[in-house]
């Protein structure tokens, strides 16, 4: 499903990125690969907003980070604005550096503590060789300016900000450059919740202004609802749903993001206590061992006998216009498949 | 007033801080630090001012030749005599230019391969990191002073080659250190966010990694100039410092003296006594340096 | 007489730099087997207040300046430690955020609930280890017979805070903290142990103090919930009175700041203005003010105490409450996802 009319600036082609686990006395040997990433295919549009959600462990930071070439993918392709990056050398790389910028999750480790704010903005300008010196700071001051902080941050250090203006001081960094595509990697993850509500909205209101692209990667899924306009949903490695974000929340197709949306706490005692919540048994596989056929038949709780843990299921397009990676997706949906247990943790002894 | 404009005030009302102000800031305030501070300044003034404030040179002859029972303090000689006649307070205080001389230069010496070789193995790592850091275990595997003994013997006798071999064995405790601090910051996201800017590998060492990797390296080299007056007073002890026999350095006053320790307890307790000060000295001023850089560093 | 009752307690940080005051003033009662919910954003001073209860605060900064610690008719601050320890761990037990940091990493599990158990319930080994391998299963651990004898870094997230819970609850206390303890965990690993903690607290009668920033942790956890800000309580109520009338605009902020899940998806979030205050300047009037759009003179002379609004068990502290018309009405988008779970 992809937008319709305007142009693809990103797409992803069964993507995968293996991180080799060596082990030895002497020497390392290649003993298997942490399959953080294990085929994802998806597509951004110019101007849209891609949500990209998960648990720990399923990728999506992976993903984002190897978009940008900060991690090498061990297969698959990366097109962006037509030419496949995948394998470009990181010289060539460097070049495209300007059109896709990454804002980090985490405020207090994403900014060298020993440079000032300016020097930090007008670094990418300053490497680039658009602008150096006076302009350079100049235009450091206009994106404080732009995302909201005082032009006289630009002396001051990271460590003197808030977690919150510290993340604004990550945006304007990322837009020194005018990118067409950013990454935004957990963005308002560790920020207090009243300040999360300022950054999503600067987010949005800078997506207007500047004609942004967003992968919007998090794991908080009624922020990423609020603010993308498709949703692809991961887990361990792979892609298991997409869909516009009213349709995700409206009809979950896949069991996993039914599960999903089923666990995350609403602020109303009301409906809290009359949901029935679905409880998955068990934890997260590790991703250096992730089981066979669907990666989610260990919790799955509409599980069937049949092609579960043998098959591995493609993300096939559902009558909805959902894509779904699921064998029986139109069965459950049709409800001819109940759960059968519903996982829920054993809390009483013998 | 809006949000910015209440930000820009918070922020005019104090000056910018770097993390080096913010230390400094830590460091004047620790009471054991600034003693240390005292201590090595006035050491340092002594030995900037030493033909000024020793009576006599180092090698000058005051009293009686190979004396078996040297005068001890005086209100003439305020440290007394030592078997060669020679005013002991003078050959102190000129001793102190020699132990600052061999704490910079051996520590210099030291720090600045002991810098590149871990910034090379902590940067390309690889077989470059395993090769150089095979080198430096071995190098680790034995003990300090042996093998500044074992280099002397290399390398001859006299003060030059005491401090290049002291400084030798400095070596894989600065690469090491190095090494390890930017194996931990090669992996931080601002680092990651200088490569998603497009910043180059070498820009990326010199201005993000390696200030931030250095702190625990400029702690280690204030302890290790402690380090190097030590094992280079012992150097001398054991004989392997320069054959000069007036050379007015502690650890060879300190041999020299050492079977006279009965009869003239003065020229054994005042060069040791100096050797220990300038220690402690140095000591506080790296202990003093390790807590006022890191709490920063954590948060 | 309520089981744990805490008057006006205040705690202070004081470096050479400046005093911290983190916690200024609160005061609440909790009956035998009540879960009490305190919401608040970092640097409100909630989680200090439980440290301080137990007499953990970090030292020699953190001191406690005023206030009364009841439980059981015994106030905690003016006991020794030596009583104090008696107290922790057997009668009120606390759980942390992060699981990592509070297990020790060269023990056993077996062996971390053991020394407890054998400790406060004086019970000889074979007993203990009888019984830790039953708590283990009772707060989900399959296998629990041979998970014992595992080291913590064996376990993932969810399963140590588990294994927290076990050992919190081993002594079979009347009173467990649980200080953000599902912050650091995955949403689907949440829900299980808030499911889980649901009921132990059934089963134990056990009073539950959770503290949290997440608003949804306590609308299904809490049958009461106090919120914080900068300190103090600026609201408390039970959870339903809570969320339906906020009164306090502080709490209505917060409610209109975080997007919904099951709400039609707005245009734009409403955050709160401002930045969270900066706790070591003196605070005149209400500490909030700055940031309400409802403040007037008053509230930034004079410091708002909690009063009743409402009704008799919602106090709030706030010279002008939200009015009526600005309470939220959320307008709930069916899925048909839950629709199905229904049994």
């Amino acid at each position: 499903m992809t937008g319709e009319g305007a142009s693809e600036l990103l797409r992803v082609e069964d993507l995968k990125v293996y991180f080799p686990i060596k082990s030895g006395l002497v020497i390392d040997r290649h003993v298997g690969d942490v399959k953080a990433v294990d085929g994802v295919t998806f597509d951004i549009t110019k101007g849209e907003t891609l949500g990209l959600v998960g648990e720990s462990g399923c990728g999506k930071t992976t993903v984002g980070r190897t978009i940008l070439r900060l991690y090498d993918p061990t297969e698959g392709r990366i097109i962006f604005e037509g030419n496949d990056i995948a394998r470009l050398a990181q010289r060539e790389m460097r070049k495209l550096r300007g059109r896709m910028q990454m804002v980090f999750q985490d405020p207090y480790s994403s900014l060298n503590p020993r440079q000032n704010v300016g020097n930090l903005i007008a670094e990418p300008l300053k490497i680039h060789g658009i602008a150096s010196g006076d302009n350079a700071r100049r235009r450091a001051e206009e994106l404080l300016d732009i995302v909201g902080l005082p032009k006289a941050s630009t002396a001051r250090y990271p460590h003197e900000f808030s977690g919150g203006q510290r993340q604004r001081i990550g945006l304007a960094r990322a837009l020194a450059l005018n990118p067409d595509l950013i990454v935004a990697d957990e963005p308002v993850s560790a920020l207090d919740v009243s300040i999360q509500a300022q950054m999503v909205n600067l987010l949005e209101e800078l997506q207007e202004e500047f004609d942004l692209t967003y992968l919007f990667i998090a794991h908080d899924l009624a922020v990423v609802r609020h603010i993308s306009d498709r949703i692809a949903v991961m887990y361990l490695g792979r892609i298991v749903e997409v869909a516009s974000a009213d349709e995700l929340y409206a009809s979950p197709r896949h069991p996993y993001t039914i599960a999903l949306l089923s666990a995350v706490p609403i602020p109303d005692p009301e409906i809290e206590s009359s949901r029935e919540r679905i409880l998955l048994k068990g934890d997260l596989p590790s991703p250096a061992n992730p089981p066979p056929g669907c990666r989610f038949h260990t919790r799955c709780p509409f599980r069937q006998p049949e092609r579960c843990d043998t098959e591995v299921p493609e993300l096939r397009l559902l009558s909805d216009g959902h894509l779904a990676a699921c064998h029986y997706a139109e069965e459950i949906k049709a409800g001819k498949i109940t759960m059968h247990d519903s996982g829920e943790v054993p809390a009483h002894s013998a | 007033m809006s949000v910015a404009e209440a930000e820009a005030k918070e922020l005019r009302l104090e000056q910018p801080s770097s993390l080096g102000r913010d230390a400094l800031e830590r460091f004047r305030h620790n009471k054991a630090a600034l003693v240390g501070v005292a201590v090595i300044l006035l050491l340092v003034l002594v030995a900037i001012f030493a033909p000024l404030i020793a009576p006599y040179g180092p090698r000058q002859q005051v009293g009686a030749l190979d004396s078996s029972d040297p005068e001890g303090p005086s209100s003439e000689h305020l440290m007394g005599l030592d078997e060669q006649g020679r005013d002991e307070f003078s050959r102190v205080v000129y001793g102190a230019r020699l132990s600052l001389l061999v704490g910079l230069v051996s520590v210099t010496f030291g720090l600045t391969f002991g810098l590149i070789l871990g910034a090379l193995a902590g940067y390309f790592g690889g077989w470059i990191d395993t090769a150089i850091m095979r080198v430096m275990d071995i190098m680790l595997s034995i003990p300090g002073l042996l093998l500044a003994i074992g280099l002397v013997t290399l390398l001859g006798r006299g003060l030059i080659q005491i401090m290049c071999a002291v400084g030798i064995t400095t070596i894989p405790i600065f690469a090491r250190l190095l090494r390890g601090a930017i194996l931990a910051q090669r992996e931080s996201d601002y680092v990651l966010a200088a490569r998603s800017v497009g910043v180059p590998g070498g820009r990326l060492l010199m201005i993000h990694i390696l200030p931030n990797a250095l702190a625990p390296v400029i702690v280690q080299a204030t302890l290790a100039m402690a380090t190097a007056i030590i094992d280079v007073a012992g150097l001398s002890f054991l004989g392997l410092g320069p054959a000069d026999p007036g050379f007015p350095e502690w650890g060879k006053m300190l041999a020299d003296n050492a079977s006279r320790l009965e009869r003239a307890a003065h020229l054994v307790i005042f060069p040791g006594a100096a050797v220990v000060i300038s220690v402690l000295g140095l000591n506080l001023i790296g202990d003093g340096l390790r807590e006022s850089i890191d709490p920063k560093l954590r948060s | 007489m309520a089981l744990l009752s805490v008057r006006d307690l205040a705690v202070q940080f004081v470096t050479r730099k400046a005093t911290v005051r983190a916690v200024n003033g609160i005061s609440f009662d909790l009956e035998a087997g009540a879960t009490l919910g305190i919401v608040g954003e970092s640097g409100c001073g909630k989680s200090v207040s439980s440290l301080a209860m137990l007499g953990i605060l970090p030292k020699p900064a953190g001191r406690v300046t005023r206030g009364e610690v009841d439980f059981d008719g015994v106030d905690l601050l003016k006991l020794p430690d030596s009583q104090l320890r008696q107290v922790r761990g057997k009668d009120i037990a606390m759980i942390f955020q992060d699981p990592m940091t509070s297990l020790n990493p060269v023990l056993t599990i077996g062996r971390q609930i053991t020394e407890s158990l054998r400790k406060h319930l004086d019970m000889s080994k074979d007993e203990a280890k009888k019984e830790a391998v039953s708590l283990l299963g009772r707060v989900g651990i399959p296998a629990p017979e041979d998970r014992i004898k595992d080291f913590p870094h064996q376990f993932s997230g969810g399963m140590r805070q588990r294994v927290m819970i076990a050992m919190a609850i081993s002594c079979r206390p009347k009173i467990l903290i649980a200080d953000e303890p599902t912050t650091a965990l995955d949403v689907t690993i949440q829900a299980q142990i808030l499911d889980l903690l649901k009921h132990l607290v059934a089963e134990e009668n056990m009073a539950l103090i959770l503290i949290t920033h997440d608003l949804g942790v306590v609308a299904g956890t809490c049958e009461r919930t106090n919120v914080m800000y900068a300190g103090r309580f600026v609201e408390s109520a039970t959870t339903s009175s809570l969320f339906a009338r906020p009164r306090h605009p502080y709490t209505l902020g917060l409610l209109k700041s975080v997007p919904r899940l099951d709400a039609a998806r707005k245009e734009k979030l409403e955050p709160i203005g401002g930045t969270p205050l900066s706790m070591t300047q003196d605070i005149e009037g209400c500490a909030f003010a700055p940031r309400c759009i409802y403040a007037t003179d008053k509230s930034r002379e004079e410091t708002p105490e909690l009063a009743r609004i409402d009704s008799d068990d919602h106090l709030v502290a706030c010279w002008n409450p939200v009015p009526d018309e600005d309470l939220p009405h959320v307008e709930v988008v069916a899925t048909q996802a839950e629709g199905r779970t229904a049994r």
